[in-house]
């Protein structure tokens, strides 16, 4: 599980990377978002699926 | 007789029988909202010319002897996301305050419309419905007609508030994790959040392309029906409100659903499942997780949607939605690829559930309506934020697209809100058991009392 350290330092990379710059007033709260949700994402990474589970959609008539 | 205070069904009878015309109808609804939208806040534009020039045409078309639809007369109101022809379709933003007005009605309204209803205008919401109090920066909070000073939930705040203060019989609102239900349980009216994809989404703004869905509020669940086959535009719905499933068919949702839920939520549940006969308990296998794939997905798919405004033009965003939809876009694609393989196997296996059950019983909200600018509440004696827990019941249902009519409990000193869900496209017995539990007075809608206004 990431550190309040990697988190950090993926979301200052990622803000980089994509061209998204934060403002330096937004920073705080942004940051504070995005711990929350890099927790929810921890439930989904750690949560073992079944390997023929997919994400395609599924068209039914 | 308290014109505003009659459900759309009464209202339409009373228009087509020439006991009241479309007109005395609207102009009670205005006077209705002159006298207290100023401390509700439900409206951010008024439509009132084409009110009166519609009702005008419905008490036209009575006097020809024709009929108008079965929402003769019966003023609605739309969250500021539907397009309203000559309307900027703002979503709650001021970035969208300067958007070209709409050409033409969103193909929902217009339905609405050809069936006799009367628009009375726009209504609050979170900004980009990213939300579940309607405390907007730009717009102002709307507030709870049963107690001013708490929320009204979000974020169709507006549409929910404006039913439950009788400013309109009928509203639509989007729900995408859970932003009709949460207004409605708060508010004490009925909501219908369809089936994904089932009503047309064509001239509304989107928030989660993936998770979004229209759906009305009423204070009755025929209303609720009528409006859902009106924009469906089949009767499917009507024809089979008195086909409940068999008590043996519907259980109460445990473990996730109970576990941070106040008493009076709870109880609720337990009032609703008794009056549906209902005693068996089942359990969705990791609602936690698919609560959690939904919060990540509506964060990176609006973060994706606002990606150049957040650029160019953070300053102009609600505080209160910029730092989530910031985060949300810079999250790694891998939480998304996990959060989607996570929707596909969640759905089967409630699938599953719902070969053995045909309507699951759930709160629509952790607790009764916080009060506006409420930081934290009480879940499972843990203090959490308020804004990202309200919808810890309704995100899962959502996530897999279920249907749900959101009942209210209104026993107590403020509404409760309990979900009934359905297997996908099954509304019919959704709407069935809240029409039977309207019948039984197990749940109502009844005009909030504002001080004897």
């Amino acid at each position: 599980m990431n550190g309040h350290e990697e988190i950090e330092a993926y979301f200052e990379a990622a803000s980089r990377f994509l061209d998204l710059p934060i403002r330096p007033e937004h920073r705080a709260d942004a940051l504070a978002a995005f711990a929350v949700l890099a927790a929810h994402g921890q439930l989904l990474k750690e949560f073992s699926l079944p390997e023929e589970v997919e994400a395609a959609p599924r068209y039914q008539p | 007789v308290t014109l505003y205070a009659q459900s759309a069904a009464t209202l339409a009878s009373a228009v087509k029988s020439k006991q009241v015309s479309a007109g005395e109808v609207l102009e009670a609804h205005i006077a209705r909202i002159n006298a207290l939208d100023a401390r509700l806040n439900c409206f951010t534009d008024r439509t009132f010319a084409r009110a009166r020039a519609e009702a005008a045409r419905v008490d036209q078309q009575i006097a020809r002897g024709e009929d108008p639809g079965p929402f003769a007369g019966v003023p609605i109101a739309v969250k500021n996301l539907v397009d309203v022809q000559g309307l900027s379709t703002r979503a709650g933003s001021k970035i969208r305050r300067g958007a070209a007005p709409a050409e033409q009605d969103a193909p929902v309204l217009q339905k609405l419309s050809a069936a006799g209803a009367v628009l009375l205008g726009a209504l609050n919401m979170d900004e980009f419905a990213f939300g579940f109090v309607t405390e907007n920066a730009h717009d102002g909070d709307t507030h709870n007609p049963h107690d001013l000073a708490r929320s009204a939930g979000g974020s169709s705040g507006g549409s929910a508030a404006a039913v439950a203060a009788g400013l309109a019989a009928l509203t639509l609102g989007s729900d995408t994790n859970g932003s009709i239900r949460i207004p409605a349980s708060f508010c004490g009216v009925f909501g219908l959040k369809p089936t994904y994809g089932r009503i047309d989404r064509t001239g509304t703004f989107p928030f989660v392309d993936s998770l979004d869905h229209i759906g009305p509020f009423a204070r009755s669940a025929t209303d609720l029906a009528t409006a859902f086959d009106v924009m469906l535009g089949t009767p499917v719905t009507l024809p089979g409100l008195k086909l409940v499933p068999e008590a043996a068919r519907i259980a109460v949702l445990d473990g996730w659903f109970q576990d941070g839920a106040s008493a009076e939520m709870r109880d609720a549940v337990v009032a609703v499942a008794a009056g549906l006969g209902a005693t068996a308990r089942v359990e969705l296998p990791e609602a936690k997780r698919a609560r959690a794939a939904a919060f990540c997905i509506s964060a990176f798919e609006g973060g994706q949607l606002h990606k150049e405004n957040l650029r160019t033009r953070p300053q102009d965003f609600d505080p209160a939605t910029l730092p989530r939809l910031l985060a949300g876009a810079l999250q790694p694609a891998e939480t998304i690829y996990q959060a989607q393989r996570f929707r596909a196997w969640f759905r089967t296996q409630v699938a599953q559930v719902l070969q053995h059950y045909d309507l699951l019983l759930a709160p629509a909200s952790p607790c009764v309506a916080p009060l506006l600018g409420q930081k934290t509440m009480l879940v499972n004696g843990q203090e959490m934020p308020v804004r990202p827990n309200l919808g810890l019941y309704t995100q899962p249902i959502s996530f897999i697209g279920l249907p749900v009519v959101c009942v209210p409990v209104t026993s107590g000193a403020l509404p409760c809100g309990v979900q009934i869900i359905a297997a996908p496209g099954r509304e019919d017995l959704a709407l069935a058991a809240a029409t039977q539990l309207e019948k039984a007075g197990v749940v109502g809608a009844p005009i909030a009392s504002l001080g004897g206004f």
